[in-house]
């Protein structure tokens, strides 16, 4: 009966390795890439493709906008865009730990193909994110050079033009911290979304094994308590 | 407090230990994974990128506090020690963030040999920013990926809130218990034999075999097997040897595997043994926390498979002293030194057990056990399986197939167990009862002629005495092999019904096989029988007594003959039970000291 729980988990483990591939394969791609940057012109509302809408793309660049220090629009992004994600690999992760022992049997997919839907899952998650780490590396580079305060000539004369130097150093580290969490996160997910699986066979097959434990434990023990010998012992009644 | 971790845990989690090294020296602290809030966690440790970036740059660019107001002796002295007081690295901040200030610019630039201009400087800062902080992410990328690969599959649950190798592990011990060999890795269920001292000596077999389960040594584990055996034999027989009682076997509790978990013991430090007593009342509260912590372990339910009141008999006398704590029964003392440390001293009070303890609570040990307990009561030295018994199949057959896998032997249960049929012993036989052998190809009918086969196989399997044997007892044992190769024969030729006259029968068994209360019961059986054919009765297959007629005695003859076959045939059912179990009693029968005490009884009497 235990072969069948460790068959069984490593049939979930090749089982899961596709679509986890395809999510690692996925975190590999990630980076900047200055040309899928919508214009600075992008009305709000407009599609960015035939799938996707630039939908946080608008709120940032509005901060941006409205805001006359770039210090504080920088962080009223990033507060928006780290608890996004955050919010969504928290719900992501409750999803993986509300596994339960038949979450991958046939009978409880919708569809045919688990496989299919374990790496539609997969694959959903992981282009939302990509999405979303694009629209906010495209808003902080496209405000990286752009200095949005120019001084007047009187401020410049009197010494108290309070900004003209654009934070590129700042930008570029954000861009690149937010790069690196979300590739480290997804791989931890991935992960995750691996194990935790086995770690469920594995908790059930120890839970059974402590069960059996316990049973010959016990067995043993009646048998320490029959004497080694049995002397003028003898059946009188014939089995029938 | 700190310090309970680096002795409880941190001595033995290599790789736990190995990556702290790495963490210093890269300023990456360790830390736990989350399952809430993954992402913005790791988030906020990429701060510690730009920490070390700007700390990196004061040394880039040869600046710290201490210089600064130095190279600024003509500015004003309100200046001077607001350029003190602020950090260099909140000053590079501003500059990066262009919140700077004339003051900034001025403490880094004319700090710094090599930059001439403000403006200069400030993009001088910011390259030199850059360039660092790049090189620290790529860093920090490598190592953060490298970690997150195996945070769920390292071996130790410090970093994760699950870990397949420790479930692994869990099974390995449920399986092995002390002699699971557990790699290399942390064993985050099983206590720290650092914090036991006292009555154990080092070098002691107990303490070598505990050290097995704690470093998981591949080489340790040899004899392993035959240490628990030993040391569980020499504590039953030996009341003098009682101290040597393995401590760890009160530790492995693989049950408690999912609610204790190291990182909630405490967090590292040093060790400050040496000075627990001078400062032990200046923190008794939190002694008795940490006791209270300690007692949590073994609270609950999980105390009834390893710390019931049999296993660990109550202690009359109370040996614990001071302060000391008792556990098991009174039967082990702790006394807690604390001084931000928890030093615990424990001593072993001798006594023994009542009953069999289950020091190596997994299946093999289990396994082990039961054959070492069957082992008188295998049968024909192990030549009979319990498939080949005439017993029980449905439960017999389960147990029967689960030993002879695990162990690798055949092993013969006995037949009385609880929900069996088994008579009462007679009292009035003694121990000299005949000894009968039944091979176990003896209850099958197409095997007439194996009885010379069946008897060398005797011989060959019956226990011999180690001492060097006289001729006059191997006379004896001569005999006693003659004796149960007429005896086979006999039984072979009931069973193919060429004897169906139990007169008959006894005058063909070798003397004293009368004894045997089935083959009695068989012939008394008879007996009866045949004073009730006399009387015009005869006995039908119900075992009931009816009267017939004389036109009907020939069926009834025919009937009676069958009859007693199945009686034969039943009795040599039970008879193969009976057998075997005096043939296992054959095996323990010391011949000598019985012949040796027959001898001296008939020199008395001379």
């Amino acid at each position: 009966m235990k072969n069948i729980f460790f068959f069984f988990g490593i049939l979930l483990f090749f089982g899961l390795h596709q679509p986890l591939s395809f999510a690692e394969d996925q975190t590999k791609k990630i980076g900047f890439l200055e040309n899928e940057c919508p214009p600075s012109d992008l009305s709000s509302g407009e599609k960015i493709n035939k799938y996707t809408f630039y939908t946080d793309y608008h709120e940032y660049k509005k901060i941006f906008d409205e805001s006359k220090d770039m210090n504080s629009a920088l962080s009223q992004v990033q507060e928006m865009y780290h608890p996004r994600i955050n919010k969504r690999f928290n719900e992501e992760i409750t999803k993986i730990k509300q596994l339960t022992e038949d979450a991958y049997q046939e009978k409880n997919l919708p569809e045919k193909s688990k496989n299919i839907k374990a790496q539609t899952d997969s694959l959903l998650f992981t282009r939302e994110l990509t999405q979303r780490l694009r629209e906010y590396q495209c808003i902080l580079y496209q405000y990286r050079n752009n200095p949005q305060f120019v001084a007047s000539t009187g401020e410049l004369l009197s010494g108290s033009a309070p900004k003209l130097f654009a934070l590129e150093n700042v930008f570029d580290v954000e861009m690149e911290k937010a790069d690196n969490t979300l590739i480290i996160s997804l791989r931890m997910y991935a992960q995750m979304r691996m194990y935790y699986a086995i770690h469920l066979k594995l908790q059930m097959i120890i839970q059974d094994l402590i069960d059996e434990k316990n049973a010959l434990r016990d067995f043993v023990g009646i048998v320490l308590n029959i004497p080694a010998k049995f002397t003028n012992s003898g059946s009188k009644v014939p089995l029938q | 407090m700190k310090k309970i971790i680096f002795l409880f845990f941190g001595i033995f989690f290599f790789p736990y230990f190995g990556f702290c090294a790495i963490a210093q020296d890269d300023e990456y602290t360790y830390f736990r994974f989350p399952e809430e809030d993954l992402y913005m966690t790791i988030y906020k440790k990429s701060d510690e990128i730009e920490e070390k970036a700007l700390k990196n740059m004061e040394m880039l660019l040869n600046i710290s506090p201490v210089v600064a107001p130095s190279a600024l002796a003509g500015e004003t002295r309100s200046t001077v020690k607001e350029m003190v007081t602020t950090p260099i690295s909140e000053i590079i901040q501003r500059i990066l963030k262009n919140n700077e200030t004339v003051q900034d610019l001025n403490i880094i630039c004319k700090s710094s040999s090599i930059l001439v201009d403000y403006y200069q400087c400030k993009e001088k800062i910011q390259k030199t920013y850059a360039q660092e902080i790049k090189i620290l992410q790529q860093e920090y990328r490598l190592h953060w990926e490298s970690l997150s690969e195996s945070v769920w599959a390292n071996g130790t649950l410090e970093d994760g809130s699950f870990d397949v190798l420790v479930d692994l592990n869990i099974i390995d011990t449920i399986f092995f218990g002390r002699n699971a060999k557990i790699s290399g890795g942390p064993n985050p269920f099983l206590f720290d034999e650092n914090s036991v001292s006292g009555v154990l000596p080092p070098g002691s077999t107990s303490y070598s075999a505990s050290k097995n389960v704690q470093y998981g040594s591949l080489n340790n584990n040899a004899n392993g097997t035959n240490t628990d055996t030993k040391t569980e034999n020499t504590n039953k027989k030996d009341p003098s040897n009682k101290n040597t009682q393995d401590p760890a076997q009160m530790c492995i509790d693989p049950e408690a595997l999912f609610v204790k978990k190291p990182s909630d013991s405490g967090s590292s430090g040093s060790d400050n043994t040496k000075n627990g007593n001078e400062s032990e009342n200046n923190n008794t509260r939190e002694a008795e926390l940490q006791r209270q912590r300690l007692l949590g372990n073994f609270s609950g339910s999980r105390t009834r498979n390893y710390l019931n009141t049999s296993a660990f008999p109550e202690n009359t006398e109370d040996t614990c002293t001071g302060e000391q704590v008792a556990l098991f029964g009174k039967r082990v003392c702790i006394d807690l030194r604390c001084d931000d440390i928890i030093c615990i001293h424990i001593t072993l009070i001798p006594g023994y057990r009542k009953v069999q303890m289950q020091d190596n609570d997994c299946i093999e040990c289990s396994i082990h056990k039961g054959l070492n307990v069957l082992q008188p009561l295998s049968g024909l030295s192990g030549k009979l399986s319990p498939n080949d018994a005439p017993t029980e199949p449905w439960f017999l057959t389960a147990f029967a197939n689960l030993f002879r896998n695990a162990g690798g032997k055949f092993v013969w249960i006995w037949k009385p167990l609880p929900f069996l049929v088994y008579d009462n012993p007679q009292q009035n036989e003694g121990p000299k009862s005949v000894i009968t052998p039944k091979s176990s190809t003896s209850s099958t009918n197409s095997n007439k002629t194996t009885s010379s086969t069946s008897s060398s196989s005797v011989q060959a399997t019956t226990p011999e005495s180690k001492t060097p044997k006289k001729e006059t007892k191997k006379k004896t044992k001569e005999e006693r092999i003659a004796e149960l190769d007429s005896m086979n024969q006999v039984l072979f030729r009931l069973q193919d019904s060429e004897y169906d006259n139990c007169d008959l029968i006894l005058s063909k068994l070798p003397p004293g096989i009368e004894n045997i209360s089935s083959v009695f019961q068989a012939c008394q059986d008879d007996s009866d029988q045949r004073k009730l054919q006399a009387e015009g009765k005869f006995l039908t297959t119900s075992n009931n007594y009816t009267t017939r007629t004389a036109g009907e005695e020939t069926t009834k003859q025919e009937s009676y003959t069958q009859f007693f076959q199945d009686v034969v045939k039943n009795h040599l059912s039970s008879m193969g039970n009976e057998i075997s179990a005096m043939n296992s009693l054959y095996g323990t029968i010391d011949t000598e000291a019985m012949e040796a005490s027959e001898e001296k009884c008939a020199t008395k009497a001379n």
